[in-house]
């Protein structure tokens, strides 16, 4: 399980996870991309990583707000927040406004004299 | 998920006024108040945590601070802060910060100032989506008012 392998479209978006910082995340984040909830089993099949190691990562992830975990039965399911990773871009663009229009009165305060 | 822009902003924007003008007005505590919309005392200075009340009528009364990181006479001005709005459940002691820079460089006609903030991975995805739900509705009336004051009389 390498950066290598991740598509080109989830290399691009690293920075996005620069917090998780680690490409098993990564990976479990294409994993879960497709939006089916998936078992800490089905998860694990094909990694060379434990079950408990995948559990851990899971859990940075779901600090993060990245995914979310919730029971069904007996089996603990996992899945992505796309709605958390939607409200975490637009909170970008209300801050770029708020710049935009700190800026605007900082410069009329400065071409004012 | 494409936006790799996601961990910072940046805005450039030609000023028509010297430098040394500028600076001034980003680093004279009277003159920040003046423009950043808020009443603050004390001196700017690298290290400097500096308590803030927002004088914006969107935010009036609310308290937050900043610390002050590099201070290069006229050419960079950087601090660092908690971003969005001070959520009172939250022990900021233990929040990341976001770095908010000011460059300014001599243009034709004026003054270069380039603005950044970055830091923003280190935000969690959850309190980022928390600063946009506490801020869409207050933001909104704040552009109004902005409209009213760059179109109002010179």
């Amino acid at each position: 399980m390498s950066a290598d392998r991740l598509s080109p479209e989830l290399k691009s978006s690293a920075p996005v996870f620069a917090a998780l910082g680690d490409p098993t995340r990564l990976q479990l984040v294409a994993r879960l991309s497709a939006g089916e909830p998936l078992s800490i089993t089905r998860l694990a099949s094909g990694s060379p990583l434990t079950r408990q190691a995948i559990t851990k990562h899971l859990h940075v992830m779901a600090g993060a707000g990245l995914v979310k975990g919730f029971r069904q039965g007996r089996e603990q399911l996992w899945e992505l927040n796309p709605q958390q990773l939607r409200h975490a871009r637009r909170s970008l663009d209300l801050i770029s406004r708020q710049w935009d229009e700190a800026l605007a009165r900082l410069k009329a305060w400065v071409e004012e004299g | 998920m494409t936006a790799t822009h996601l961990s910072k902003i940046e805005r450039k924007t030609l000023m028509r006024a010297p430098r040394e003008r500028v600076w001034r007005a980003i680093t004279d505590p009277t003159e920040f108040g003046k423009w950043f919309s808020v009443e603050t005392a004390g001196t700017f200075q690298p290290g400097a945590r500096v308590d803030m009340i927002s004088t914006h009528e969107s935010c009036k009364g609310v308290a937050f601070s900043i610390t002050i990181e590099r201070m290069e006479t006229g050419r960079l001005f950087s601090w660092r802060w908690h971003p969005g709005m001070p959520d009172p459940g939250i022990d900021y002691s233990k929040e990341p910060t976001t770095l908010v820079e000011f460059r300014l460089e001599d243009a034709p006609g004026g003054t270069l100032v380039t603005v950044t903030e970055s830091g923003f991975d280190q935000i969690s995805l959850d309190r980022r989506a928390r600063i946009f739900e506490e801020n869409e509705k207050g933001w909104e009336s704040q552009s109004q008012s902005l409209a009213r004051y760059v179109g109002g009389p010179a």
